[in-house]
């Protein structure tokens, strides 16, 4: 019984992480040097939709610990390659990761928690930061990756005093994704352009 | 069993496999309970109370915190017990507001949320009124409105009640502001009642009813302004072109139009059928932007149209300024119809006048001024035109005042040498002759005829005898005003041969022309009559008058030719006695007998001054003073 158990488990495992998307990159290197520049400006933008102070401080929520480990949200590990050995070995696997967590704040970004009550000013920080996401996930798929499937987030209604904490959130977590990434970009740049 | 074991196991995995690739980044834990006295939606003003409890793992709270927009309040918390606080709010006025409470956990340095809730505060719905009813031309559908009353500030919903006059039955429509109904819907009739009933969580209210006829609603189709044009006759003027596609034949429309700079409208009202297109004239001020405006209604219903986009239309600088004033083109009568005036339609009646004066001033002043060149440039026609002139008016009218031409005597002269030229064709033109030097000879004494002293101020010769020196060299030239219509006239002291003879020898440069002029070489009359010449500079100066006296006396004493100087004399009289009764004429040269300047000459004493004027009694005196001489 208990080995049923292992294998189902296993088995719906095993299909979430073919959904994810660990699909075989391919294609040729990107615009190393264009996408260094639009991560920067990301990590500027991130930085200005949330600066460090002046803001409140997240209550700590009880049991957000213990879902960290479940947390969907994309976060570039050590096996993703995104170090420089694996930058100079194989970058797509590194450039399939940042693609995919580009794709999931984006997502995010465009939701009715920033669209929602209380509104937000149209061309401010969040507004700016969202379509430079675009324009590095464009930029990064226009290179001729192609990756099969996206991680995307869990999209509920929200509610509004909801939506007071969880942006801030998750702005907090897309500042850590984009400064991995502009680093990864940057490296590239100095080193992986032909 | 096993299967119910089973499926619980597929349960748990799905809830795993839900939470792992659906994370928390998008949900908030909640550790406790949060709620509003009386309500999370209450009346804007009212006094609430926000409750916290806290159920924290492991967790006392040492303290309670409230957010009321991501603001920490810091005051009127109140802790109910070790799990509860409170925090109470007097007469809340924030049509929205998100709170959430935190709580002091021992063990962390950061607030544990227990949880948070959205309040919205407001009023209850008023009861809708002015609730109407229209069906536009083409659309279809009849849109209810109504006024909603004040803002509520929360989510009120609006429901339009429908019922058939005619077969009871009742259809709800929801809406928010207002409700677009199909006519297709409207099945029970073409009378309805309607009313309109207003809900929100705090209360519910209901509208009058309205009876409408679906046949007396209609709104005509929207009447457009599409062109505007500027007419450039002599008074300038726009017309604006508007139509509408209604079919509704009796419609009433209304235009208004103003400056943009204005505030005040222009309102005309008129009825119209858009069979064609119509037209309104306006006469605007120049240069100044305007903004028309249309509307229109079924004669005799309610409801008009919505007033027409702004139509903007900016006048020319040349149009000068008239009244406002409209037409219309009834197009079922032939001619322009004034419809209305907008306003001070009495002042514009004068205005139009003033334009007719005005138009005419322009008019005559173009004519005139083209009849005043072709007479400036057309000498022949000026002389015509002059005499005529002459003709027609009193001659004191055109004389210049004081004139020695003034005088009945002068007149009489005038007349006579009128006589004398007579025979000249009046269509020669006079030419003035060449000024030459005033040549006078005077006689210091009584002497013979056979003189031989004499004195010459242009020739220093000196002539044997004095007629055949004045005759040969003195030549004396007036030359008067050439306004006043006066000639020249010459002296001569001829003889009685000279008198008939054409003799070239006696002439003088300042002659000829004269005698070329009046086209008669063999003037009788001219050469007859003993001519006067009045030197002006002698009439200049009172110095001169004993040169006067001296004249008059060698012409009175006719010391050359007495005999002829009486001949002349008698057949002047006569001459003036028959030119008397004769027509005046065109002033010609004007010829005055010798013994009457010498006559002038004695009374010089009298003359009031050295101008060229001679008062009238001073000539009568000497006519009488000749008529005494003669006898």
């Amino acid at each position: 019984m208990l080995g049923s158990r292992a294998v189902m488990l296993l088995l719906l495992l095993t299909t979430c992480w073919t959904a994810q998307g660990r699909a075989v990159p391919k294609g040729s290197s990107p615009a190393w040097a264009r996408c260094q520049q639009l991560s920067q400006r990301l990590c500027t933008l991130a930085w200005r939709a949330h600066p460090p102070t002046g803001h409140v401080d997240l209550p700590r929520e009880v049991g957000e610990e213990e879902d960290e480990t479940t947390n969907d949200v994309p976060h570039i590990q050590c096996e993703d390659g995104c170090d420089p050995q694996g930058l100079r070995d194989n970058s797509q696997s590194c450039l399939q990761r940042i693609h995919q967590g580009l794709v999931f704040y984006e997502k995010l970004l465009g939701s009715d928690i920033f669209t929602g009550e209380p509104s937000l000013l149209p061309d401010g920080p969040v507004s700016q930061l969202h379509a430079s996401l675009l324009g590095l996930r464009q930029l990064l798929q226009t290179e001729g990756h192609h990756w099969a499937t996206e991680q995307t987030p869990s999209l509920s209604p929200s509610q509004p005093w909801q939506r007071l904490l969880l942006r801030p959130k998750i702005l907090r977590s897309l500042q850590a994704f984009v400064a991995v990434a502009a680093r990864v970009f940057a490296h590239g740049a100095a080193t992986l352009s032909p | 069993m096993n299967q119910v074991t089973f499926q619980w196991d597929v349960v748990i995995a799905l809830y795993v496999f839900f939470n792992w690739c659906h994370g928390g980044i998008t949900n908030i834990n909640c550790s406790g309970h949060i709620w509003v006295e009386p309500a999370t939606i209450f009346k804007m003003g009212m006094n609430i109370s926000i409750y916290c409890q806290a159920a924290i793992k492991n967790c006392q709270p040492r303290k309670f915190y409230f957010y009321k927009n991501n603001i920490k309040e810091r005051l009127k918390i109140t802790r109910i017990n070790k799990t509860t606080a409170k925090l109470r709010y007097d007469s809340f006025l924030d049509p929205r507001a998100s709170l959430r409470c935190t709580a002091e956990c021992p063990g962390y340095s950061q607030e544990t949320l227990i949880c948070g809730e959205d309040i919205s505060s407001g009023y209850p719905p008023d009861v809708p009124d002015e609730v109407t009813c229209v069906i536009y031309e083409y659309s279809g559908n009849m849109t209810c409105t109504w006024n909603t009353g004040k803002p509520t500030y929360l989510d009120t919903k609006y429901v339009v009640h429908m019922k058939s006059l005619e077969t009871e039955e009742e259809q709800q429509y929801l809406a928010s502001n207002y409700i677009n109904i199909s006519t297709d819907s409207l099945q029970g009739g073409k009378k309805y009642l309607v009313w309109v009933q207003a809900a929100n969580v705090l209360g519910t209210e209901k509208s009058k009813q309205l009876q409408v006829h679906l046949d007396d609603i209609v709104i005509p189709s929207e009447a457009i302004i599409f062109r505007v044009e500027d007419i450039n006759t002599t008074v300038p003027k726009t017309i604006i072109h508007w139509n509408s596609q209604t079919t509704i034949e009796k419609v009433s429309c209304e235009m208004r139009h103003k400056a943009t700079t204005n505030r005040t409208w222009n309102v005309k009202e008129f009825d119209t059928n858009f069979t064609y297109v119509q037209q309104s004239t306006f006469y605007l001020e120049p240069n100044t932007k305007y903004v028309f405006q249309v509307r229109c209604r079924e004669t005799g219903k309610s409801y008009w149209q919505s007033w027409s986009s702004p139509f903007f239309h900016k006048t020319p600088e040349t149009v000068p300024l008239v009244t406002l004033k409209s037409f219309q083109h009834d197009t079922r009568n032939s001619g322009l119809q004034v419809a209305s005036i907008f306003k001070g339609h009495l002042t514009s009646d004068n205005r139009q006048q003033d334009i007719g004066l005005l138009s005419g001033m322009v008019s005559f002043a173009v004519v005139f001024s083209i009849l005043s060149l072709i007479g400036i440039f057309n000498k022949s026609l000026r002389t015509g035109i002059k005499r005529r002139m002459l003709l027609l008016i009193p001659k004191w009218l055109h004389e210049d005042i004081p004139s020695m031409k003034n005088s009945n005597a002068v007149k009489m002269l005038q007349e006579k040498s009128e006589f004398m030229n007579n025979n000249s064709s009046e269509q020669d033109l006079y030419v003035d002759p060449v000024i030459t030097e005033i040549e006078i000879f005077l006689q210091e004494e009584h002497k013979p005829m056979d003189c031989k002293k004499g004195r010459n101020t242009g020739a220093p010769e000196t002539t044997e005898c004095l007629p055949k020196s004045l005759l040969a060299s003195t030549t004396v030239v007036y030359i008067p005003d050439i306004n006043t219509g006066y000639k020249p006239q010459m002296s001569h002291f001829l003889t009685e041969e000279d008198h008939f003879s054409n003799d070239d020898d006696t002439d003088s440069s300042a002659l000829k022309p004269t005698v070329d002029s009046l086209d008669l070489g063999k003037n009788v009359l001219f050469k007859k009559y003993p001519n006067f010449a009045l030197s002006v500079s002698s009439m200049n100066s009172l110095n001169n008058t004993l040169f006067l006296e001296e004249l008059s006396l060698i012409l009175n004493q006719g010391e050359c030719n007495p005999s002829d100087m009486q001949n002349s004399t008698e057949e002047e009289t006569t001459m003036l006695l028959e030119n008397a009764s004769t027509n005046e004429t065109l002033p010609e040269q004007t010829l005055l007998p010798d013994e009457f300047v010498s006559c002038l000459g004695i009374m010089n004493e009298e003359l009031p001054s050295i101008n060229s004027y001679f008062p009238q009694n001073i000539l009568e005196n000497c006519f009488n003073r000749m008529s005494l001489l003669e006898k």
